[in-house]
């Protein structure tokens, strides 16, 4: 196995994740960061920000960009890139990308902000039963038959136009309204999907008033529901589960920001950020102590 | 090494998996898929560690498409070990070698 291991992963580019990345460098850990730019989108939207200490009535987009040149500048790399899966090894974590770039680490640091997006009825069970995420791997397999794209972001448009090539139809359900490039075969409807229904393969979409019957449906979301994203991390409702040094009930994995609870503010992402980074740091020393010990 | 993961096309498949007197883990892969590529030096390296308990086989979908029908595999890629002839498990998607062996329980010691 190729590729640098870093001391830290940090999963998310808002002011949690950046925060942590420079408390950890200060401690002379390397670290990556790998965020979806959507996920910082919600500082850099903000007009104004009142309330953070020291810098009244700043812009979340100079906030933002200040954030991540504090980061830079100490020394931490950034990659962005979608997060589609986390592994749990046993010395070591491995996120892969949307873009099938494995990176590897010795802890991990989830501050994904709070993503609102979950599972679907029955999506899980019929998984490779007739859902899929990825239209250029699996779309063959649906050659003349009817399938699904139940989108709730633009890049779902590209999943369906190259369906609409091998499919004989193809329906988007689209979950946003902003204006859609699609090919002309594909039906357009704007419902929000109640779940998935089949029970040994899929048979259709239920969209609550009626039912769209296809073979294949095809999900294209934002970020991937936390829960599935590392399997077994304790949740609380729809939030990571920690303790008061920002640690998860998975050895080695912390979490901070919006993603462990409310309230969803700046300066307590920031400084959930540092805790998690100096537990990770101390989290390694410990690990480093342990090793020595063994020799 | 390579040469140890068996390439199963629809004139070997009864051959190879169905009459095997050890269980067979088959990867089934195409060309254009992102994470069929990643898994390959997986299942590589899982055909040398295994070697003895279990065989490593793969079934390009492409040019074996009924082979994919025959197994229901809609998604890729798909992992199916074959125990006695039978498929008795399946697994999808990429995962790292240790996760694999892992889920692969009693086939992967």
């Amino acid at each position: 196995m190729e590729g640098k291991v870093y001391d830290l992963l940090v999963v998310g580019a808002g002011p949690g994740g950046l925060s942590a990345a420079v408390t950890v460098r200060a401690r002379a850990k390397s670290v990556l960061i790998i965020g979806n730019q959507e996920f910082s989108l919600k500082l850099e939207k903000a007009a104004h920000i009142d309330n953070y200490l020291g810098l009244p009535g700043i812009t979340g987009k100079e906030l933002a960009s200040k954030f991540r040149q504090h980061c830079l500048q100490a020394g931490a790399e950034i990659v962005e890139e979608k997060v589609k899966n986390i592994y749990h090894l046993k010395e070591e974590f491995q996120v892969m990308t949307e873009k099938n770039n494995l990176y590897r680490g010795k802890t991990l640091l989830l501050a994904t902000g709070v993503t609102t997006t979950h599972a679907l009825p029955k999506e899980k069970e019929l998984l490779g039963r007739g859902v899929s995420y990825c239209a250029t791997c699996d779309g063959m397999f649906y050659r003349d038959k009817k399938v699904a794209v139940i989108s709730y972001t633009q890049e779902g448009e590209e999943e369906a136009n190259f369906l609409a090539d091998i499919c004989s139809e193809v329906y988007y359900i689209a979950g946003y309204r902003s204006e859609k490039n699609l090919k002309e075969k594909v039906q357009v409807i704007i419902q929000t999907p109640k779940g998935i229904l089949g029970e040994e393969r899929v048979q259709g979409v239920d969209l609550g008033e009626k039912i769209v019957e296809v073979e294949g449906v095809f999900i294209a979301r934002e970020s991937v529901p936390l829960e599935e994203l590392l399997p077994g991390l304790a949740m609380q409702d729809k939030f990571i589960e920690v303790d008061r040094n920002m640690a998860t009930n998975v050895a080695g994995v912390f979490a901070a920001g919006d993603c462990i609870g409310k309230p969803y503010q700046i300066s307590k992402a920031v400084g959930e950020g540092q805790i998690a980074a100096l537990s990770a740091a101390k989290y390694l020393e410990e690990k480093n102590r342990e090793k020595k010990g063994e020799k | 090494m390579s040469e140890q993961v068996i390439v199963i096309t629809s004139d070997n498949f009864e051959k190879e998996v169905t009459q095997s007197p050890i269980p067979v883990l088959v990867d089934f892969w195409a060309t254009w898929c992102g994470p069929c590529k990643m898994l390959t030096p997986v299942i590589e390296e899982m055909a040398s560690d295994l070697t003895g308990k279990m065989k490593v086989a793969k079934v390009n979908v492409d040019e074996n498409q009924s082979l994919a029908a025959q197994f229901q595999v809609m998604s890729i890629p798909t992992l199916i070990v074959f125990d006695q002839g039978q498929p008795v498990q399946r697994l999808m998607g990429y995962q790292p070698k240790e996760a694999l062996l892992d889920s692969l329980g009693k086939y992967g010691k």
